[in-house]
């Protein structure tokens, strides 16, 4: 069941001629493209601390935005209430952007002949309350069970189920349900005078028993103190220029801030990437082919059509070093004058549409992840980061590690603390020197900033090597 | 429906009263609405309208707490909210720790408190506007070649709270910013940069013309920045910059992340954090102030106190839940309103006149701010300063070193006050930080 299909169209007294209606005074001759986002979002998060589950919450967010394009320019509007007489206001307004007052007639055809690669069912109602608060306390006991350090756990369970509907000017309307499911642990370790964290997390676009009724949350609570110990014994980290092996998986978010920002299609369309200009052309290493696929199955990232009703794709942007195209949305890839890739995303109804990624990953290669250690004289084994950012423009990133080692003659040594990484995109591609044959995608845990905008994403890797890096710690 | 701020005030007093009294509850009830225009190039590029409201209601049934919102305020949907509240509270467990506040409650609507500035425009005046500052940074220099635009942002938002204990409060205030995004060219290698102001008050906005010009002239100091080799020296921060190092300290200094023993301050209360120079303070009630508040988001009125006092932290900002927790009193900190650093009185210009060879970092990247060992590392752009001058513009180096170490190590901080954050003060001086270059 669509909750927009099933409830609002019904309590509103709205309909497909009412939605005709709406788009037409929204579009018009000077308009080379108008929509309709109608959203309803239930979110809900329980959090278990100090061994009690002390906080439940639940939120619902619903409303619509209408949007007018002519050419480079957008007029936007949207509200809560979802009378017909206020979407037919917002409409209007939508339109003042262009000074032009006729519009067009139009029928609209429902597309809904897309795969579905997620479960058309709230995980909010998958399993009674009851069973989420004695899962967390089960997770909450075994934590504490297993390592008598443990200063403080924090888990988190939560989901959302989202209802879309998306109609627009070229005459197709859709409805899409997206489950969504993440559970968090977080660990705090003291030994001595040093406490240290941990954490890790996983989910899905799924219900809740697809991941409570399977080991996964136990291993992420294993996972967590595991991190949380290895941190306990870590040490400065030395400044300077090295040679870093990334692990694979979740280090791929270094591949999606700075590599996958920079090829997405409003900031080529205006030239302001570092990859503006550049199809055709060598950008990174022959080891290197990046994907973007929001059609993998169940992926936080996933998403059957886009939240303007593209189907998603699975994209190549980079093939052996060679840029081969940019993320879309539509306005971007007619301005382009290129197809649109199914990366068109908003945070919600309230937010406008842009390109965006969905799972960004590299291709796995040839060589053996110990190989690639053991080629290593002096140098350091980055497997998990906690954040970064890219300067678009510029290309250059910053990351910082949340879990790194040194390699001394090509052996994993000691942990190292307060690790961060800085470098430029396309520099750094061309240094890819060794790629293994382990490509893995994260857990499950992603989540992208745009302008002031967040969605979910995946992110994956396999091993590789960069050579000569900038390094940043507090030892010279 | 959209039923004014002040008939939904009403609206929503009359069913706090008429719940049971078996329980605790509080509404907390937001609205906004506002334009955002964007002109690219000498045209409009973007009008976006705004228009926003959520209810937020919490239930605490025996020392348990459910939180329900939604946006949809017919009286059916609040009506399901409350149940929700009510239904979510009962799932949980006792925490002997939950309650709603109960001293020092606001009693007042519609509080005055010189922050709501109503203006009105024609969507032809924002878009002049904006027009105007991109304008004045593209004609700043030729390498200026391409932009990201002018932005210009209003609202008006209206904030009420009421509790089952008699917090009755509300409140309006207004925003106006500006914000200009320029890239420029030399030598096949690009840099972008931006800059912004936001008042309260359109009147106290700077101009369009001086937004669109400092812009232009930071992106084109950026031109030509080399590499730098490892070393330790002191760097100056920027106001911009300084505010975000502050915003980690008063994080650090936050009642929940404190009893959590997730803060690397957790232990500092009534020691030296900061050089014995260092004062600050919190006035929750400047005119026309970017924090000023007459309450806190639980209804506990917002009072003025010294935070720092010759470098000593003399108290951790707590809300009600983590008062309990650390056998305290609210100190009307869910969530803090204005800070004032206080200055050493010096300008800039001697601040870096007092360097012989140090950093001026004007941007930093990425989130290496540790919040629990105060481990601190990241990414930079800045200035290299060499004998008391500014030598060339440097980029592709980490600066690192440990907050507890930073706070210390402040020698300076100048009279340069950021204007646009809620947290006010100058540039900062740290000596002994750790560059990581090549």
């Amino acid at each position: 069941m669509n909750i927009i299909k099933d409830y609002i169209f019904e309590e509103n007294k709205l309909n497909f001629n009412k939605i005709e209606d709406i788009i037409a005074e929204s579009s018009g001759p000077s308009i080379d493209l108008s929509d309709l986002y109608m959203q309803y979002t239930t979110v809900e998060s329980w959090t278990c601390e100090d061994g009690i589950v002390k906080s439940g919450s639940q939120h619902i967010d619903s409303g619509y935005g209408i949007r007018s394009i002519s050419n480079e320019k957008t007029g936007f509007s949207y509200g809560n209430n979802f009378n017909f007489d206020e979407i037919m206001k917002a409409a209007k307004l939508s339109k003042s952007i262009i000074k032009s007052n006729s519009s067009q007639t139009l029928n609209l055809k429902e597309y809904s002949d897309f795969e579905k690669l997620y479960i058309s069912e709230s995980p909010l109602a998958s399993v009674t309350d009851d069973q989420k608060v004695n899962f967390l306390r089960e997770i909450n006991k075994y934590i504490k069970g297993k390592d008598k350090r443990v200063e403080q756990v924090i888990i988190n369970l939560s989901s959302s189920f989202d209802s879309i509907f998306v109609a627009n000017s070229l005459g197709t309307y859709s409805f899409d349900d997206r489950p969504l499911v993440r559970f968090n642990v977080m660990v705090i370790l003291k030994s001595g005078d040093r406490v240290e964290r941990g954490s890790a997390g996983g989910g899905g676009r799924y219900t809740y028993p697809m991941l409570l009724d399977t080991k996964r949350p136990y291993e992420l609570a294993d996972e967590a103190i595991r991190i949380a110990d290895v941190n306990l014994t870590s040490k400065p980290c030395k400044a300077g220029n090295t040679t870093v092996v990334l692990g694979s998986g979740w280090p791929g978010v270094l591949l999606h801030e700075a590599v996958g920002h920079g090829l997405e299609g409003d900031f080529n369309r205006k030239k302001t990437s570092n990859f503006s200009d550049l199809i055709g052309q060598k950008v990174a290493s022959d080891l290197c082919t990046v994907i973007d696929d929001g059609t993998i199955k169940d992926r936080r990232g996933s998403l059957s059509i886009d939240d303007e009703g593209t189907p998603t794709a699975k994209n190549t942007l980079i093939e052996n070093g060679i840029l081969k195209g940019y993320m879309q949305d539509l306005m971007n890839a007619k301005l382009m004058d290129v197809k649109p890739t199914g990366n068109g995303r908003r945070e919600s109804y309230a937010h406008l549409p842009m390109p965006r990624m969905t799972n960004t990953y590299m291709l796995g290669g040839t060589s053996e992840a110990d190989e690639i250690i053991e080629s290593v004289k002096d140098g350091i084994y980055a497997v998990n980061f906690s954040g970064g950012q890219v300067d678009i423009t510029s290309g250059q990133f910053v990351f910082t590690a949340s879990e790194a080692y040194k390699i001394e003659s090509g052996k994993v040594t000691n942990a190292i603390k307060g690790m961060t990484l800085i470098g430029n995109g396309p520099d750094v591609l061309k240094k890819v020197s060794m790629v293994a044959n382990d490509m893995k995608l994260d857990d499950g845990v992603g989540t992208c900033g745009k302008e002031g905008q967040s969605v979910p994403v995946g992110v994956g890797q396999p091993t590789l090597k960069i050579d000569d890096i900038t390094v940043g710690g507090t030892e010279v | 429906m959209s039923a004014t701020f002040h008939e939904t005030t009403d609206k929503l007093k009359n069913i706090i009263d008429g719940l049971d009294n078996k329980r605790e509850y509080e509404f907390h009830f937001n609205s906004a609405d506002g334009a955002d225009v964007t002109s690219r190039f000498g045209d409009v590029e973007n009008i976006q309208y705004h228009n926003d409201e959520s209810l937020t209601v919490t239930c605490i049934d025996g020392k348990r707490k459910g939180v329900a919102s939604t946006n949809n305020l017919s009286d059916e949907s609040i009506k399901l909210t409350i149940d929700k509240s009510k239904t979510i509270a009962s799932y949980l467990e006792t925490d002997e720790h939950q309650g709603l506040a109960k001293d020092n409650l606001i009693n007042q609507l519609n509080i005055d408190c010189d922050i709501n500035f109503p203006k009105t425009f024609s969507s032809d005046q924002l878009i002049d506007m904006t027009v105007e500052c991109e304008k004045a940074a593209l004609d700043y220099d030729k390498r200026i070649n391409n932009s990201e635009g002018s932005e210009y942002g209003y609202s008006q938002s209206n904030n009420l709270i009421l509790n089952s204990h008699g917090a009755v409060g509300s409140y309006s205030s207004t925003s106006y910013t500006l914000s200009c995004v320029v890239i420029a060219e030399e030598n096949g290698l690009k840099e972008r940069d931006y800059a912004y102001t936001t008042r309260r008050n359109f009147e106290q906005t700077e101009s369009a013309q001086a937004i669109g010009k400092l812009s232009a002239k930071k992106v084109i100091s950026r031109l030509g920045a080399k590499s730098i080799s490892t070393r330790k020296c002191p760097v100056i921060l920027t106001p911009e910059l300084s505010v975000g190092l502050f915003s980690s300290f008063l994080s650090a200094i936050n009642g929940n992340n404190i009893y959590k023993k997730n803060s690397f301050l957790a232990e500092y209360l009534n020691k030296q954090v900061f050089a014995s120079h260092i004062n600050i303070t919190e006035k929750p009630d400047i005119k026309e102030g970017l924090g000023t508040k007459p309450f806190d988001s639980e209804g506990v009125k917002t009072s003025e106190k010294h935070i720092i006092e010759g470098g000593v932290l003399n108290t951790f900002l707590l809300d009600t839940y983590s008062a309990s927790q650390l056998k305290s009193k609210s100190t009307g900190n869910s969530g803090y309103t204005n800070i004032l650093i206080e200055s050493s009185k010096k300008m800039l210009n001697d601040l870096i006149e007092s360097v012989d060879e140090g950093i001026l970092v004007t941007e930093m990247m990425g989130s290496g701010a540790n919040m629990l060992t105060g481990d601190y590392s990241r990414g930079a752009f800045g200035y290299l300063i060499e004998k008391g001058k500014i030598s060339y513009p440097v980029t592709n180096f980490t600066i690192a070193s440990n907050m507890i170490d930073m706070f210390k190590n402040i020698e300076e901080i100048g009279n340069d006050y950021y204007m646009n954050s809620k947290i006010k003060c100058g540039s900062v001086m740290i000596n002994d930080m750790t560059i990581g270059g090549n």
